[in-house]
């Protein structure tokens, strides 16, 4: 069923450039950002995706964003995501889909206040979550967690470290966010990470 | 720059200030056992709360009325779960929209230092950023049984209390440094 | 004549004493609480109260009309049964004739055509 399904979206994304490969058993689309719209234009129309599930944005660590949407189709129950990259030549932007689903709407201005990535059309696009006067994008791995840097990590072990730890050579890698104390923060010039 | 406002200056009642020990024994009696809570339930703490004030562990025995309908019925606002920069001129106000005399009860772990998110960009790390607290309770959740332990401690912090040290702090109390953390 | 003048007197006496008491204890509770508080007064504190966000909107709320049937009904079986029960413990007592029953007869026959406009506007029913 699923070879089927995979199939049939190969054949649909073919005129449209679209590569299809699989993350995690779902079906993931890549298309580039100039047939984004049309991308999820196809999937409502011709593939029966009429279930805008959402729609947000990855960072990639390698410059740029990747901006992902989940359709879903009720009546086969089937699903499809759909993936686009923005920002790889600096200022990241991409055509609205509220044009196709109204529901985008308030997940196209949560993407843009935390990712900072413009939606072109977008009939309102201000903060929706963040409070009045909030500087930065903060789900950028670059934004820098300030409370990382006043107060160390107060557990045994960051989040994902595996049982035995990492062996005392080795420097421990921070998560992305939490800035070098020697670099950035009230303990500037204090000493490497432990 | 904030315009004078033509208000009242603070004060305490005549009778509070002058009141001796066997009154103000029965005044704060009455005061203890007559919180009327006004919940300020934000998150996962809130249902703790909530499961206290049902039949199996019941804080209204103790006096605590809940589901007081405002701010301004309320003498007690116990503040449960998350506080997000966005909440936090919320709670500001509702907190200065209570009457005199009132206590906070700061229930779990994020209204006490921000908790689990104390990392976050959006988390107010610990409600006494804002408002002073009477009563600390720890937990990720509580217990319940946390949070009348929690009630009975401020209870007897109110019964040792004096209206006249509260609200007309001498100079002294009022230059003592900040509480260092431990 | 002047017992029966005391005597009638006495009880507006007594009434005027319960509403001495009521006022009394009012009073005190108010006056009380204003030499027991701490007061505090601020703007934010008096500011109206709107779940913590600034207030919008005034806080004059119009009810519709259509609700005046609510009145209406309430006055109509209410002050029926006012008047009716001092009535009714009196009016067979020696001294009322047929003309006490006339009269409130007369005064139910009142209610009777409010009522039955109630009736005919179709409000007298559950649903």
């Amino acid at each position: 069923m699923s070879t089927v399904w995979l199939d049939q979206v190969t054949d649909a994304y073919v005129p449209l450039g679209g590569e299809v490969g699989e993350s995690f058993g779902d079906v993931v689309v890549d298309v580039a950002p100039d047939r984004w719209v049309d991308a999820v234009t196809l999937a409502r129309d011709a593939l029966g995706l009429v279930f805008f599930d959402w729609l947000s944005a990855v960072d990639e660590l390698d410059g740029a964003f990747s901006v992902v949407t989940h359709l879903y189709d009720p009546a086969q129950h089937r699903r499809l995501l759909l993936r686009t990259r923005v920002g790889e030549d600096g200022a990241a932007s991409l055509p609205t889909v509220t044009g196709i689903f109204a529901g985008a709407s308030w997940h196209e201005r949560e993407t843009f206040e935390m990712f900072g990535i413009e939606f072109v059309g977008h009939p309102y696009l201000v903060s929706l979550l963040l409070p009045e006067g909030f500087q930065g994008h903060p789900w950028r791995k670059s934004f820098v967690l300030a409370a990382r840097a006043a107060k160390p990590w107060p557990g045994a072990k960051e989040p994902g470290e595996s049982e035995h730890g990492a062996s005392p050579g080795r420097r421990k890698t921070q998560p992305p966010g939490v800035p070098d104390p020697v670099a950035w923060g009230p303990r500037t010039g204090e000493g490497a990470t432990p | 720059m904030v315009p004078p406002i033509d208000l009242p200056s603070p004060s305490l009642g005549l009778l509070s200030r002058v009141a001796p020990q066997p009154i103000r024994l029965v005044l704060n009696w009455g005061r203890r056992y007559s919180l009327w809570v006004f919940n300020f339930g934000l998150a996962c703490c809130a249902i703790e709360f909530i499961s206290t004030s049902m039949s199996r562990h019941d804080f209204i025995r103790l006096g605590v009325i809940p589901f007081a309908p405002g701010p301004r019925q309320a003498d007690l606002m116990i503040v449960s779960g998350t506080v997000t920069d966005k909440m936090a001129p919320a709670i500001q106000r509702l907190y200065d929209q209570m009457p005199e005399p009132k206590y906070v009860i700061s229930f779990g772990a994020c209204s006490n230092c921000g908790g689990p998110y104390w990392d976050s960009y959006s988390v107010t790390k610990g409600v006494d950023q804002i408002i002073p607290v009477d009563v600390y309770v720890p937990g990720c959740p509580p217990r319940p049984e946390a949070l009348l332990q929690s009630i009975l401690k401020l209870q007897s912090k109110i019964a040792t209390e004096s209206l006249a040290t509260r609200y007309r702090p001498s100079a002294a109390a009022l230059q003592r440094p900040l509480v260092t953390a431990p | 004549m002047t017992d029966s003048w005391g005597g009638y007197f006495a009880g507006y006496a007594v009434l005027g004493l319960v509403l001495a008491v009521g006022v009394a204890f009012v009073l005190t509770a108010l006056v009380g609480n204003a030499l027991l508080r701490p007061s505090r007064p601020s703007a934010a504190k008096s500011s109206t109260y709107e779940c913590g966000i600034d207030p919008v909107g005034e806080g004059w709320a119009q009810i519709h009309l259509r609700y005046y049937v609510y009145a209406y009904l309430y006055v109509i079986f209410a002050v029926d049964a006012v008047y009716l029960f001092p009535w009714a413990t009196v009016f067979d007592a020696p001294g009322f004739g047929a003309v006490t029953l006339v009269e409130m007869f007369v005064f139910l026959g009142f209610l009777a055509v409010g009522i039955l406009y109630a009736w005919r506007r179709d409000v007298l029913r559950w649903t």
